[in-house]
């Protein structure tokens, strides 16, 4: 019983710092990403810009993504960054709207750009925002996330 | 209560209370102070304008202030207005000179203008060429004006000098204008320090204010100058009650946060104190457990340290991983994560090593055998899961971050780096600190159930190869090195037998962890740095496959997307940018417009061009197109249709590129056409995001694999041959690999490595294939680090871990102090340190001096190349150009451009002190290059006509030298012309870079041999003296069967044979001093023994002769007295045999029944045998641990009862006896109190005598039976006295 108890524990420490391809993680069913189309990721990226969550897109997000938020980073960012900083992003500004008004369906490097609305600190400002697909072991995943 | 009273310590006790109060206090007042606002926020808003007005004037006032205090200094207090009314050149030049001295750094401009406004000396960069308009012309003597220049916009000061016969202008940057930001470009902005001073958003409009988009809320600050007139205005968006409610919530947020987060931490040490006594051991580990990881979550909860502290170490783009919580959500996250993993899982090892927990013996577990193999293997099995945890924290750190682990460009890494080494430096502890709980385990198991000759270590370890092979079986592939559990496993080992050791050594409490340290510390930098390699090898391999990736992805979307969008920006742009005024509009406006459109952020080779409403070129600016490139680009663009993007394909050198153009109309409201604009784009195929433009005119950030230290090549295959290669050793037209025709079935793989020898340099190739027509495989090709850098690396990660050294050396340090009073170094410490010094100091002079030399060899070096380029261009120049005005009109920038890539350097001319022409136009029409001559340039080689110059100038944050030569033709001068090392810059650079890095890494490995070889030294030196000091204590302690070997001839080999022979010296004396007290005792003995049988015999002699003489008298009571004569004699006959059976108590040799006892059960028991005693009050308390020992229990119990028994016997009237114990190290104390009579001091010293004895009746043997008994385990017996107040008994017992 102790010894369980003792392994209990460490098992736990384990998993604390055990990050992508935990053994947990490894029975968690892993989305079929490959089953959604170009336009349904898009669909989820508007959806989640436009209510400024980002889960709701960043099973998305390629391993390495280019993130360019204008005054603020630009850079390659891993999928757990770009996550982060993303969501960092929306937690400063509370969106109100964002439509996708333009789209790139078609070919190797499909993307989509619209106009994302927000407040701060009770203005009204808005900022463009262009996303951009690539594939990546035969799934699409975002490459690109730029805020102009 | 009153137990948890006594229990706390009062620090925590009030700690935990104060945070409470304060947290309660912060709410109060952020409740208190939103109430205020809400009510008071009229006057709150007036207070804030003026405040707000007050401030931007100030900060104003002072800039203004300081540029004409400078600008005065030098009108008015120097010599520099008299040296440029001297006629003499030496004049001139030495108020060049001056000039220079009073900049006080390359921010700075200074100007010397004549009253008409023309310039007639200068230091630093160019902000007009002429202050005609704002000299002022009546008799004031200062002016301060706003000037934009290039990408600035500029405060200027003005003084004049005392005759009034010049003025002294002195200039800094106010505002950068574009978002061109990178290390060349000084990046200032008077509204971003204001937006940091007054907390809200600010905007600067200089000069004009039509295109300044204004909200009707916005209010602003007028900016003037001297004469009242406006300069500028400085807008803002004043709080609204929500804002500023907000910020006051979030700012006593912060606080109340902050309290309740410590207070959170005393909570657990409160709970901590009540919770540890009750329970077993495992629920003292299941509540540190919950505490632990209570007060972590808790303070993540509450965003701390993260609002508190900020800054990059909470900053996600530098490293961001996601974990429930937000635990590991950056780098500070991560360190107190670690830091509480560390700190429970050395809690939990340091519980079980105190404890002596161990699996039970053999005997009873016999029938559990299998159970126990099955949780030996379970526990190796968990702990692999461990190691892959840790392989996998290992890897977000790597690849889930942005830092540069292995910049060669530093020595000393940054703190944010800095950080996550220690979060490694924690994490891999833990790792160790686990496995030392394993090892423990499967220790107890297997030796506990398996009996045999081997080791245990290395029975464990073929238990631990069979478990990794389970292992590698279940979680094929591995996310580690397969090498790395068996080292972790052997150096786990090496650590659990040292620990052994010093444990067995009976440190102190707490010591012997203390003493474990150092190695823990060692054995992570063992462990965690191939760890890191590992994974930093991962990542680079990984950011290769991107690259080829990007480099095979089309191009058309993309590019294409750039350009639509930078059409659109210069659509927005235009009427407002259109209308800003500027020094040279012919290119500053297509610059301010191109420096905000995608494609200059993004560092293509572009162009834009701007036309009027008529057609008439209106500006241009280009990066890394020729003219001829944007005019075969033009043609095409304008037979086509506006706003659809024109793609053409050119062959290249090195390849193939693409052009992509754009135009378009632009129109105002009302849709009338004021002009149009084009776009060209030109990429080729190796730059696909980041284009070939000097990094000068890239923003920051970006794509940094190029930065790596590793060489990289690209390549490029097409239809099976190489079309264009930058590896050395591949050529053009090779076919490609045969292997790769297979590669390329197999669609599902789209990259393959290959390594592969090319000369004396080895390379990792990844080749990457797409499906087409032609056939393509790009190749990216990392040079393979050479033993230098690795080393390099090694010792970058070691100096963290020394610094961790040294700072645990420090701590350790200070807490010897604290128990000893004093610093105590060891001689063998003190042996290190003083070659440790002496081999340094050289080291440090020598790299001092190698880096002064190297340096200087590289400004050497650059000044011969910059002089030899400058001659070469000369020649060329002079070559082709005729006459002097040939010179001026032909030599323009094509003409530099189109022989600057023959000759393999870029170049400018300058004619008299403005430039003329360069290869490089971008940079100066951008003016991130001064497109004026630098004063001392033009002092040193106008005036002084000096045939070489070189002079240190900078660009934002980097330095570099440029060379100056003047041009001449028939003895006249045409020109200067000027070659700067800055297109050179990062060649420079990286090879100081890889320099240093050799350099430091050779000398930081100089410097661990003479480490290591000075603790060799010193150990060797040392261990006689340490031999001697050991033996003494040994001697000390009364062990006079010491002997030691004297290891040489020398004085120390002296000293240790006097040591012997005074050691057996003492021996003699002690044995002749043993033999004297023996027979003395023995005469002690004797005579007391003749006294105490004397007693009982002399009335026994008595009534015999009483009775003789009854009888012999025939006296008629003779019967009775025969019955009181043998009462008496036998009455006798029992004191001596009570005398006889006390001697015997005393002198027996111990037959002891030696048992495993628990002595507070012991001391129970003999107390329960005085409870009923009538007016004696019991107390009792006993430490949490329970004290086992080895002994005779009766024995001992006597011993008890006996003191408790005087105990008792000294309170005739009653009182209190107090029965406590508690542990000293290894040691239990048990002190037994009472409120008796006291022993008064003369008698104190008799007390442990046999014989002695205050009481009637008594032989006086008691105390002394005790003290033996409590010797011969090991212990010590003492008492203190006070007559009135009572006796303390203290007994010391070494316990297991």
């Amino acid at each position: 019983m102790k010894i369980l108890l003792i392994a209990g524990i460490t098992f736990l420490h384990v998993e604390l710092l055990s990050q992508a391809n935990s053994f947990l993680d490894r029975k968690k069913p892993v989305p079929i990403v490959q089953e959604q189309g170009v336009k349904k990721i898009f669909e989820s990226v508007e959806k989640g810009v436009s209510s400024g969550s980002v889960p709701s897109f960043s099973g998305y997000l390629g391993p390495q993504v280019h993130v360019n938020i204008a005054g603020q980073n630009d850079g390659y960012f891993s999928a757990n960054q770009t996550r982060a900083v993303l969501q960092n992003y929306f937690l400063a500004l509370k969106p109100v709207s964002f439509i996708f008004s333009r789209f790139q369906e078609k070919g190797e490097n499909p993307y989509a750009t619209g106009r994302l609305v927000y407040v701060l600190k009770g203005n009204r400002e808005s900022v463009q925002v262009y996303v951009s697909l690539a594939l990546h072991d035969s799934k699409w995943v975002i490459s690109q996330f730029n805020v102009y | 209560m009153a137990s948890f009273q006594a229990d706390l310590p009062s620090p925590i006790k009030w700690g935990f209370f104060v945070c409470m109060a304060l947290a309660v206090l912060f709410f109060g007042i952020a409740f208190l102070e939103k109430e205020r606002i809400e009510s008071d926020w009229e006057n709150i808003k007036e207070e804030s304008t003026e405040e707000i007005e007050f401030a931007v004037t100030r900060a104003f006032r002072q800039k203004v202030d300081e540029l004409l205090e400078l600008a005065e200094k030098i009108a008015r207090h120097s010599d520099v207005p008299d040296g440029l009314r001297g006629q003499a050149e030496r004049t001139a030049v030495n108020a060049f000179e001056q000039l220079r001295r009073h900049l006080p750094d390359e921010e700075f401009t200074l100007d010397v203008v004549d009253p008409r406004g023309s310039i007639v000396a200068w230091a630093g960069r160019s902000i007009t060429s002429t202050y005609e308009n704002f000299v002022p012309r009546s008799p004031r003597d200062s002016f301060v004006v706003i000037l934009q220049s290039g990408l600035h916009t500029f405060l200027s000061a003005g003084v004049a000098s005392a005759g009034k016969d010049f003025y002294v202008v002195a200039s800094r940057p106010l505002e950068l204008q574009y978002p061109l930001s990178n290390r060349f470009v000084n990046r200032v902005s008077f509204a971003e320090e204001l937006s940091a001073e007054l907390n809200m958003e600010i905007w600067i409009a200089l000069n004009r204010t039509s295109h300044v988009h204004i909200r009707e809320e916005t209010r602003y600050v007028l900016l003037r100058g001297f004469d009242g007139r406006t300069i500028g205005y400085v807008f803002y968006l004043p709080e609204t009650l929500n804002s500023l409610a907000q910020k006051s919530d979030l700012r006593w947020a912060v606080w109340t946060n902050g309290a309740l987060s410590v207070g959170l931490v005393f909570l657990g040490i409160v709970l901590w104190t009540l919770g540890r006594k009750t329970g077993s051991l495992w629920w003292r580990l299941i509540l540190a457990s919950a505490l632990i990881w209570g007060v972590r979550v808790g303070w993540r909860l509450l965003a701390f340290p993260s609002t508190v502290v900020g800054g990059e170490l909470f900053d996600a783009t530098l490293y961001a991983s996601p974990f429930y919580f937000g635990l590991t959500s950056s780098m500070g996250e991560v360190f107190l994560s670690t830091l509480a993993l560390a700190f429970h899982i050395t809690a939990i090892w340091y519980f079980l090593v105190k404890e002596k927990w161990e699996v039970a013996r053999s005997e009873e577990s016999a029938g559990k055998k299998p159970l126990l193999v099955i949780g030996v293997f379970g526990i190796l099995l968990f702990f692999l899961w461990s190691v892959r945890g840790f392989a996998e924290a290992f890897r977000t750190f790597v690849f889930d971050s942005t830092l540069q682990y292995h910049d060669p460009s530093v020595i000393v890494p940054d703190l944010p780096v800095v950080a996550m080494h220690v979060c490694m430096f924690l994490l891999t502890i833990s790792l160790l600190v686990e496995l030392q709980v394993v090892l423990r385990l499967v220790k107890n198991v297997l030796v506990k159930t398996f009996s045999g000759n081997l080791p245990w270590w290395m029975s464990a370890a073929v238990v631990f190869v069979i478990v990794l092979a389970i292992f590698v079986w279940i979680d094929a592939p591995l996310h580690f090195p397969l090498y790395f559990p068996v080292l972790t496993f052997a150096i786990g080992i090496a650590i659990y037998e040292w620990a052994e050791t010093v444990l067995h050594r009976s440190f102190g409490r707490g010591q012997w962890l203390w003493r474990v340290v150092p190695v823990f510390i060692i054995g992570s930098f063992v462990l965690s740095s191939p760890m890191l390699d590992s994974k930093l090898h991962d990542k680079e391999r990984q950011q290769a496959e991107l690259y080829a990736e990007n480099l095979l992805r089309p191009v058309d979307s993309w590019l294409s997307y750039v350009l639509v969008e930078g059409l659109r920006t210069v659509w927005n742009q235009f009427p407002v940018v259109s209308l800003e005024p500027m020094a040279d509009k012919k290119t500053s406006l297509a610059f301010s417009l191109w420096a905000q459109t995608l494609m200059s952020r993004e560092g293509y080779n572009s162009a834009l061009v701007l036309y009027d409403e008529l057609g008439q070129e209106l500006s241009r600016f280009a990066v890394g197109m020729t003219t001829f490139e944007q005019r075969e680009i033009l043609i095409r663009l304008f037979d086509g249709e506006e706003e659809v993007v024109h793609v053409s394909d050119r062959l290249v050198v090195g390849g193939t590129a693409q052009s992509y153009g754009i135009w378009s109309t632009m129109r105002n409201q009302s849709g009338r056409i004021i002009g149009s604009a084009a776009l060209m784009l030109s990429a080729n195929q190796r730059a696909i995001f980041h284009g070939q433009s000097s990094d000068i005119l890239r923003a920051e950030g970006g794509l940094t694999f190029e930065s790596s230290i590793r060489d990289i090549a690209v390549s490029e295959f097409q239809h099976g041959r190489l079309l264009y290669t930058t590896l050395d050793g591949w050529y053009r037209g090779m076919m490609v690999p045969d292997w790769i025709d297979g590669g390329i079935a197999e669609p599902a793989r789209r990259f393959f490595w290959r390594n592969e020898r090319i000369g004396p340099k080895e390379y990792e190739h990844v080749y990457a294939f797409v499906d087409g027509p032609q056939r393509r495989a790009v190749v990216v090709s990392l040079q393979s680090l050479d033993l230098r850098w690795h080393i390099f690396n090694l010792v970058k990660v070691f100096l963290v871990h020394a610094v961790i050294l040294g700072v645990y050396g420090v701590l350790w340090f200070g807490m010897r102090m604290r128990v000893h009073q004093r610093p105590t170094i060891g001689f063998r410490e003190k042996l290190v340190s003083a070659f440790g010094v002496l081999g340094l100091i050289p080291l440090l002079m020598l790299g001092y001096y190698n880096k002064q030399v190297a340096e200087e060899r590289a400004d050497e070096s650059v000044r011969k190349t910059l002089s030899s380029d400058l001659d070469l261009v000369e020649q060329r120049i002079l070559n082709l150009v005729m006459d002097e005005e040939d010179f001026y009109r032909g030599v323009n920038n094509d003409f530099c451009e189109a022989i600057a890539p023959e000759l393999g350097v870029d170049f400018a001319v300058f004619r008299w002190s403005s430039l003329q022409s360069s290869s490089k136009p971008e940079l100066y029409q951008s003016a991130i290059l001064d497109s004026r001559l630098p004063g001392s340039v033009f002092a040193n080689v106008v005036l002084q006509q000096k045939n070489f110059y070189l002079e240190t100038e900078s660009v934002g944050q980097v330095q570099y030298a440029v060379g100056y030569k003047p041009l001449y033709m028939h003895e006249r001068l045409l020109g200067v012309l000027s070659i700067p090392a800055l297109y050179r810059q990062k060649e420079i650079d990286e090879e100081l870079a890889q320099r240093n890095a050799f350099v430091f890494g050779s000398y930081a490995f100089a410097f661990g041999l003479i480490l290591l070889t000075s603790i060799v030294l010193a150990n060797r030196l040392s261990r006689p003296l340490r031999e001697l000091t050991s033996a003494a204590g040994e001697v000390g302690k009364g062990n006079l069967d010491v002997e030691l070997k004297p290891l040489s001839s020398d004085e120390i080999g002296e000293l240790t044979k006097t040591f012997n022979t005074m050691v057996q010296e003492l021996k003699r004396s002690r044995e002749e001093l043993k033999r004297a007290e023996r027979e003395t005792a023995w005469k002690e003995m004797a005579k007391q023994v003749a006294h105490e049988i004397r007693n009982p015999l002399t009335p026994m002699r008595l009534s015999v002769q009483h009775l003789r003489q009854a009888f012999k008298d025939r006296v008629r009571s003779r019967e009775a007295i025969l019955q009181e004569v043998t009462k008496t004699i036998i009455e006798q006959i029992d004191t001596l045999t009570r005398i006889a059976a006390e001697f015997s108590n005393f002198a027996r040799m111990p037959e002891r029944k030696f048992e495993r006892l628990e002595l507070q059960s012991l001391l129970q028991e003999s107390l329960a045998l005085f409870r009923d005693m009538r007016g004696i009050e019991f107390r009792t308390k006993f430490s949490d641990t329970p004290v086992h020992l080895v002994a005779d229990g009766d024995e001992l119990r006597r011993v008890f009862i006996n003191i408790l028994r005087n105990s008792v016997q000294a309170m005739k009237k009653g009182g209190k006896i107090s029965v406590e114990t508690h542990l000293n190290g290894r040691q239990c104390v048990v002190t037994i109190s009472d409120t008796g009579a006291g022993i008064p001091p003369e008698i104190q010293q008799k007390v442990f005598e046999p014989n002695f004895s205050t009481k009637t009746g008594g032989m006086g043997l008691g105390l002394a039976i005790s003290q033996k008994a409590i010797q011969d385990l090991g212990g010590t017996i003492s008492f203190t006295s006070e007559v009135g107040k009572g006796t303390t008994f203290e007994i010391v017992l070494p316990y297991e």
